[in-house]
């Protein structure tokens, strides 16, 4: 399998299959994470075109010793918080846009569990979406990052431009704070 | 009270400690029940984000991949036009320096005979004449051409530079 830098690399020179390979490798992880912190499909599905685009059209700018993981979740998290600014702005002036504002409640079911799973599942979901609600956006930002991204604590911070320690900080009360509302 | 692991804990449930670091978190945990619920939320928080990953719609995923490959095309596109239309450049120059010439060269020559005179300088601004359309005739191909590929490839460049912007 060809690394990130190779397929970089051959999108540089070229390749439209090198670039659709990046596209295939991390569609999953980068829609997840937008669709998670702005709960709106519709916005999730332009702010994803959006980073990929912004990739292409800055690939020659882009420097080797990037880690591509850590570029695309920056252009993420950037273009998140321009739109959760933005929508903010929107809602204030207006309440009644009819948005479709479910955070969290787009799931993909596993084909392969039994209904008492599937019910089970779905309770422990909801107990969990419910939790997840009352951490503050700086508390599911990280939870999200951290998750989907799957970068390092020292990464992340890089991007958020935080001290690790702040970022480590502000995921610890997020725990304590979702255990206050999970069933232990 | 608020157990001085904490942070440590985060660390070692995503495998960010060497066996070193590990070592003093396992057996923290074995007596601290604070962090092991702690690990346990955090165990079941990441299940919820595994088990709920969403992907993009077909559509906007083509729309990336068609989009991408165009605005590589639109790049590759104006190192064409630039290689093609550089010739016909060249073309023009050499003409309008033939021009120059020729004009430095008429207007230098003594002509004592007025009527010869005349009669030559209407045939030279004949010459003179065709030339000029011809040099006109060129520039119009040139930017004719140079400019419907310059236009596609500005509306390419246009929308990318939206993208630029960060
Ligand atoms: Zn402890």
């Amino acid at each position: 399998m060809k690394s990130d830098d190779e397929l970089i690399k051959a999108f540089k020179d070229g390749s439209d299959s090198a670039f659709s390979e990046l596209l295939t490798r991390y569609k999953t992880r980068v829609y997840s994470y937008v669709l998670k912190m702005t709960g709106n499909r519709t916005a999730s599905d332009d702010l994803f075109q959006e980073i990929f685009l912004k990739f292409a059209a800055n690939v020659n700018k882009y420097r080797p010793e990037q880690k591509f993981s850590s570029w695309i979740f920056a252009v993420a998290r950037n273009l998140v918080i321009d739109y959760l600014r933005k929508s903010k702005r929107t809602a204030m002036g207006s309440i009644d846009e009819g948005q479709e504002d479910r955070p969290l409640l787009e799931t993909i079911k596993s084909p392969e569990k039994t209904p008492e799973e599937i019910a089970l599942l779905a309770e422990d979901k909801t107990t969990i979406e419910k939790a997840f609600e009352k951490l503050s956006e700086e508390q599911r930002e990280v939870f999200l990052m951290k998750h989907y991204s799957k970068l390092s604590f020292r990464e992340i911070s890089e991007i958020m431009g935080l001290p690790i320690g702040t970022v480590l900080a502000r995921m610890s009360r997020a725990t304590a704070r979702l255990r206050k509302y999970l069933p232990l | 009270m608020e157990c001085r692991f904490k942070e440590k804990l985060l660390l070692y449930f995503y495998g960010e400690l060497d066996e070193v670091g590990k070592a003093p978190v396992s057996e923290h945990l074995n007596s601290c029940k604070d962090c092991r619920n702690d690990l346990e939320a955090l165990k079941k928080i990441s299940d919820y984000f595994e088990e709920t990953t969403a992907s993009p719609p077909d559509l906007a995923l083509e729309n990336v991949l068609n989009t991408a490959a165009a605005g590589q095309t639109g790049f590759r596109e104006i190192i064409k036009v630039f290689r093609m239309q550089w010739k016909k450049i060249a073309l023009g120059l050499s003409f309008a320096a033939v021009f120059v010439v020729s004009v430095n060269v008429l207007t230098h020559i003594d002509k004592p005979d007025l009527t010869s005179m005349a009669w030559e300088t209407s045939a030279v601004s004949e010459k003179l004449d065709s030339m000029e359309y011809s040099i006109y005739k060129i520039r119009f191909d040139t930017s004719l051409s140079y400019f419907s590929d310059f236009d596609y490839t500005y509306e390419g460049i246009q929308s990318q530079k939206e993208e630029i912007e960060l």
